[in-house]
């Protein structure tokens, strides 16, 4: 009776067997994988590509072959391929520079194994940031809650909430910027009742006031200067509306909007001079890399009532001297409205060569504009072409690695409502590649998931602050910014 | 013999015990049951348990949120209201009885009096169809520890309670101070050395819990800390009476310490004292049932719940029935008469507000704003502006039945797919819902499907093409943006003249008079008929209608009207009980008296 158990549950195991065994069916065809990693490049340090294999199947294998080995081998009962992390991460750096196979093997119900095509990824040489700070909120309209500025750790699923707004009386957090990943100088605004600007610079943490009674509109659109001495801020008069027909939620559209200067060190505001700017909207600051130059995009003032589709706006830039903090002529950069364009979000490659926007129809709120694209615009001839990273669907607020090599940015392609995050490798001549959803431990987890990544920004730096010292900032009285008389 | 005496004996003192909570439970799940049971409607609107781990996850982000989760997850039982009403009057009549105990343990003797009192408090805390289950439950949980505590406490000698207290801090939240303070009540009673030392260990460690919690683990501001789950709104703003309640409940081993010497000749057998305990609970329970009892509230919910069934007749049979003045109750009952198409037929026939507020909600950023305006847009068929009133009220108050049903609704509507598959597959993970979430997930990627369905393809045909801001804060600006759009939207047109009615815009109706043909009227709505009977006999003239016949009867009770009107010398105060009478559901009457 014994023997005969033995006999049993040996039968069972070999039924059982997770690895595939016998003659194998070959399949010339590509499963269908969630996310869709195939063809991608991707950084030597990358968490692993956990996907889910959503073909029906009773037991799903996949072997990971590395041209430098070592090899990984998972197996399934539901599809879920969940990826050790050291070997992942062993895997990637003895493969860097070269490609990696999936091999994807599923057991049908008449318990007979097929293969599928394999699943290619290039590992690049160049590394990606090792941290990615988003914020994470409801692809809403007006109202908020449960909102939250997340660290995500690159290399692992590790995830830490560093703003909560539970614990700041639910006040809105926004805007949250560093300076260009490579300090952890970063700044966000609060609004509400414990409204402010908060700066973290050289170790210090602030809250500023920073509109003072001689702007007529608060700073809203912030850019560190690479000095770290500046932000540039916009100055916008913002509205936003309610489309009843368009499948697009919210229409937003400046109604003033101008660029000031914010010395961090001085505590002083100022105005941006450029030209012409009484009968101009200027937004979205951005620095040249060398901190020489100040790109912005700027749209003709609206009249009264003006139609929102014919706001079009440019890029345009002016010099900058950081000693003497003047700023030279204006010059036209893009100009988006003579192809039917505008512009925004303008971000400059840390090599200088390129600058990546978003260009849409019109306006400069395109995150629900399902025409948005990202184009990137060579610097040193201007020209502007669309990459090849688009979607269908709005591709919009986007940043540089701080080695330039990595470009992650909101895309809606997945269902047309949420952001995710997508990053796609960027070679010398400013192409890119098929992107990447931001790996999730949990495969499946966007397909459920309601809330949207929004603003992107990758860091080099884990804040070291957490929510409660926000919260015990929060409540202290803001400081005074002073405006300086020119 | 002596056993079967014995046994006998047990039984009665076990039934002694315990009748008069039986009857305490009786009463309550009478009330909840057929007299109150918009309570539990309420409540089961108001929130959503999901079974998922994503959900609980979500349920974990706080001191106090398990309670929730908990709470939320007795609440969707309500779903039918014999079940809501018996948890309901279980989770009231265990704390009354666990508390009875714990004044045994301390006094050796039955307490009467304060399980009356706590019974009677609670029975008119959760009278307000506001006060959530998670109240009643937070202290229930309190009493229950303290007791298990107590029975455990000869072989723990109370340490595990301290040890663990950490841990029912994360579970209850703020309500474990309850349980904190019967606990150091509880060693004061001691009246020794290691009791104090026990008193000195809690707070210590419900101290380090408290700073850990603030400063390391969930960083929310001390007050949060302290109260959450409790809020004054979600007790249904009866603060006064539940902190007095959970006072009550917090020094009960301090009863021990109350040494009322009563007379013999007052004191009571265990079985009249269980009579006269169950007598005044049956006494107490009617009192404040007839008291709290809500009509309007339970008649405006009814309503609500035949709506949301989009039992559009019988919500106006049932309004017809129940006279009402409540606005809320009205502007369900106007959209019921629109997707029924009786809007101008019938609207006279009901209390209306003359600023249009029983027509159409403004935009605001409250609940009970948001999660019932957006109707009036899904019915006129500006379907961004439903889903945008839905989403609102999603991202402030979290998932609700209703409130995801819209937000499936109208993706389907909009053939936003992907997105409604989504919603589905939350509605999909609740117990009672999941029927009805089948029944959209057959609906997606299917326009024939959809088109085919009576409600969503009425909706899509009837879905406004043409795009333009809203205005939120004009509906009726909406309406008229609507028509010049597109003109042949009918229930638009029904609440633009609807408006006129209550306006007394007679030019304006006149001028919209031409239109109906070309909307497929046949006839005259009644009230627009009223007005272009009441357009013949002024200097107008009679009203172009193209095709349309009057109805000569409306022409004759005009006249009617007129007679008895010159019959009290044109005197409109002296004509009104008279007119009243025959004509209080005309616009003839509206016009003239209102």
């Amino acid at each position: 009776m014994k023997n005969f158990n033995f006999v049993f549950i040996l039968l069972l195991l070999s039924g059982c067997g997770s690895k595939p065994k016998g003659t194998i069916n070959l399949i010339e065809k590509n499963a269908v994988l969630e996310p869709d990693y195939s063809g991608i490049t991707i950084p030597p340090n990358i968490a692993p590509l956990n996907f889910n294999i959503k073909e029906s199947g009773t037991s799903y294998f996949v072997k990971f072959i590395g041209a430098s080995g070592p090899g990984i081998e998972i197996s399934s009962s539901n599809g879920t391929i969940s990826i050790p992390l050291s070997q992942w991460h062993e895997m990637l750096q003895k493969n860097s520079g070269k490609d990696i196979k999936a091999e994807i093997f599923i057991r049908n119900n008449d318990n007979r194994w097929s293969q599928f095509n394999s699943l290619i990824v290039h590992v690049a040489t160049e590394s990606i940031d090792p941290f990615l700070y988003y914020r994470l909120v409801y692809p809403g309209y007006e109202s908020w809650k449960d909102l939250s500025v997340n660290c995500r750790n690159l290399e692992n699923f590790k995830t830490t909430s560093f703003i909560e707004n539970s614990v700041v009386d639910e006040n809105c957090v926004n805007c949250h910027a560093f300076n260009n990943g490579k300090t952890d100088d970063f700044l966000f605004h609060m609004r509400g009742s414990l409204g402010g600007t908060y700066f973290y610079h050289s170790g210090k943490f602030q809250k500023i006031n920073l509109k003072t009674k001689e702007m007529k509109n608060g700073a809203v659109y912030p850019r560190w200067h690479p000095s770290g001495k500046f932000v540039a801020f916009s100055s916008n008069k913002i509205i936003q509306r309610f489309h009843t027909a368009d499948n697009k939620k919210v229409e937003v559209s400046d109604l003033e909007s101008s660029l000031v200067l914010y010395d961090v060190e001085k505590n002083e505001m100022r105005d941006i001079e450029v030209t012409n700017r009484e009968n101009s909207m200027d937004t979205y600051p951005e620095w040249s890399p060398d901190g020489k130059y100040l790109y912005f995009c700027r749209a003709v003032q609206i009249e009264k009532d003006f139609d929102f589709r014919q706001i079009k706006y440019n890029l345009c830039r002016v010099s900058f001297n950081p000693d003497n903090r003047k700023f030279g002529e204006m010059e036209l950069v893009f100009d988006a409205a003579g192809i039917g364009k505008s512009i925004s979000f303008p971000r400059i490659s840390p090599n200088g060569r390129f600058v990546a926007v978003t260009m849409a129809d019109y306006g400069c709120f395109p995150i629900w504009h399902k025409e948005a694209d990202i184009y990137s615009i060579d610097l040193q001839n201007f020209a502007a072409s669309r990459l090849d990273l688009n979607s269908d669907d709005t591709d919009s607020y986007h940043s540089w690695s701080s080695n330039g090599k990595w470009l992650i940015f909101s895309s809606r392609r997945g269902d047309g409502l949420t952001t995710r995050p997508y990053i796609s490798y960027m070679d010398e001549s400013g192409k890119s590649s098929k992107p990447f959803v931001l790996p999730q431990e949990d495969p499946v987890f966007y397909r459920h998931f309601l809330k949207s990544f929004n603003i992107p920004e990758f860091s080099n730096f884990e804040i070291d602050l957490n929510p409660g010292e926000i919260r015990d900032l929060a409540k202290t009285e803001a400081k005074q910014a002073k405006w300086y008389h020119q | 013999m002596q056993n079967q005496l014995n046994r006998t004996k047990y039984i009665k003192d076990i039934f002694l015990n315990v009748q008069p909570y039986l009857i305490y439970f009786l009463c309550l799940f009478i009330y909840f049951g057929y007299f109150a049971a918009y309570v539990q409607f309420f409540q089961e609107k108001s929130s959503l348990f999901i079974c998922s781990s994503d959900f609980l996850k979500e349920n974990l982000n706080q001191p106090g949120a398990l309670l929730i989760y908990l709470g939320k997850f007795l609440t969707t039982f309500y779903f039918y209201p014999l079940a809501g009403a018996a948890i309901i009057s279980a989770v009231a009549t265990l704390l009354l009885f666990t508390v009875a105990h714990i004044i045994r343990n301390f006094t050796g003797k039955k307490s009467f009096f304060i399980p009356l009192i706590l019974g009677s408090a609670l029975f008119y805390l959760q009278t307000d169809y506001r006060y959530f289950l998670f109240n009643s439950l937070g202290l229930l949980l309190q009493v229950v520890a303290f007791y298990l505590h107590i029975r455990l406490s000869k072989f723990t000698k109370g340490w595990i309670s301290v040890l663990i207290s950490p841990a029912w801090y994360f579970v209850s939240g703020g309500f474990s101070l309850v349980f904190f303070l019967m606990l150091s009540f509880g060693f004061i009673a001691e009246k020794n050395r290691i009791g104090l030392l026990k008193i000195i260990a809690l707070w210590c460690i419900i101290l380090g819990t408290f700073y850990l919690s603030k400063e390391y683990l969930f960083f929310q501001t001390g007050k949060t800390l302290l109260t959450f789950p409790y809020s004054e709104l979600n007790a249904g703003s009866q603060a006064k009476l539940f902190l007095s309640v959970a006072a009550l409940i917090s020094i009960l081993p301090f009863i021990g310490f109350i040494k009322l010497k009563i007379p013999e000749k007052f004191s009571l057998s265990a079985l009249s004292g269980s009579l006269i305990l169950s007598a005044l609970f049956v006494l107490v329970a009617t009192a404040i049932g007839m008291k709290q009892s809500d009509q309007k509230s339970k008649q405006y919910f009814q309503v609500e719940k035949l709506f949301y069934e989009n039992k559009f007749d019988e919500v106006v049979a049932y309004n017809t029935k129940n006279k009402t003045t409540n606005s809320l109750t009205l502007f369900l009952n106007n959209i019921a008469l629109c997707e029924t198409g009786k809007l101008n037929d019938l609207l006279f026939h009901f209390p209306q507000s003359a600023e249009g507020k029983t027509l159409f909600l403004k935009w605001k950023m409250e609940e009970e704003i948001l999660k019932r305006g957006g109707y009036f847009y899904y019915t006129i068929g500006m379907i961004n502006e439903a889903h945008r009133w839905a989403f609102e009220n999603m991202v402030m108050k979290g998932h609700t039945p209703e409130g995801l049903k819209m937000l499936i609704k109208t993706e389907l509507v909009l053939g936003n797919y992907k997105v409604a598959s989504k919603y589905t597959d939350i509605l999909k993970q609740t117990f009672f819902y999941h029927p009805q979430a089948e029944k959209f997930e057959k609906l997606l990627f299917n326009d024939g499907a959809i088109n085919a369905d009576p409600e969503l393809g009425e909706k899509r045909k009837n879905k406004i093409n043409t795009d333009f801001f809203a205005l939120t804060d004009e509906p009726l600006g909406n309406v008229y943006q609507i028509l010049v759009k597109d003109s042949l939207n009918r229930k638009a047109f029904e609440y633009k003249l609807a408006f006129m009615l209550l306006k007394k815009d007679y030019k304006g109706i006149a001028l919209e008079l031409p239109r109906m043909e070309q909307l497929g009227y046949t006839r005259l709505p009644n009230h627009i008929e009223e007005v272009a009977a009441a357009l013949t006999s002024v200097k107008m003239g009679a009203p172009e209608l193209g095709r349309i016949q009057m109805n000569t009867n409306t022409l004759l009770r005009w006249k009617e009207y007129l007679t008895i009107f010159k019959q009290h010398g044109s005197n409109a105060a002296a004509a009104e009980p008279f007119v009243r009478n025959q004509f209080a559901d005309t616009f003839w009457y509206y016009a003239f008296y209102r």
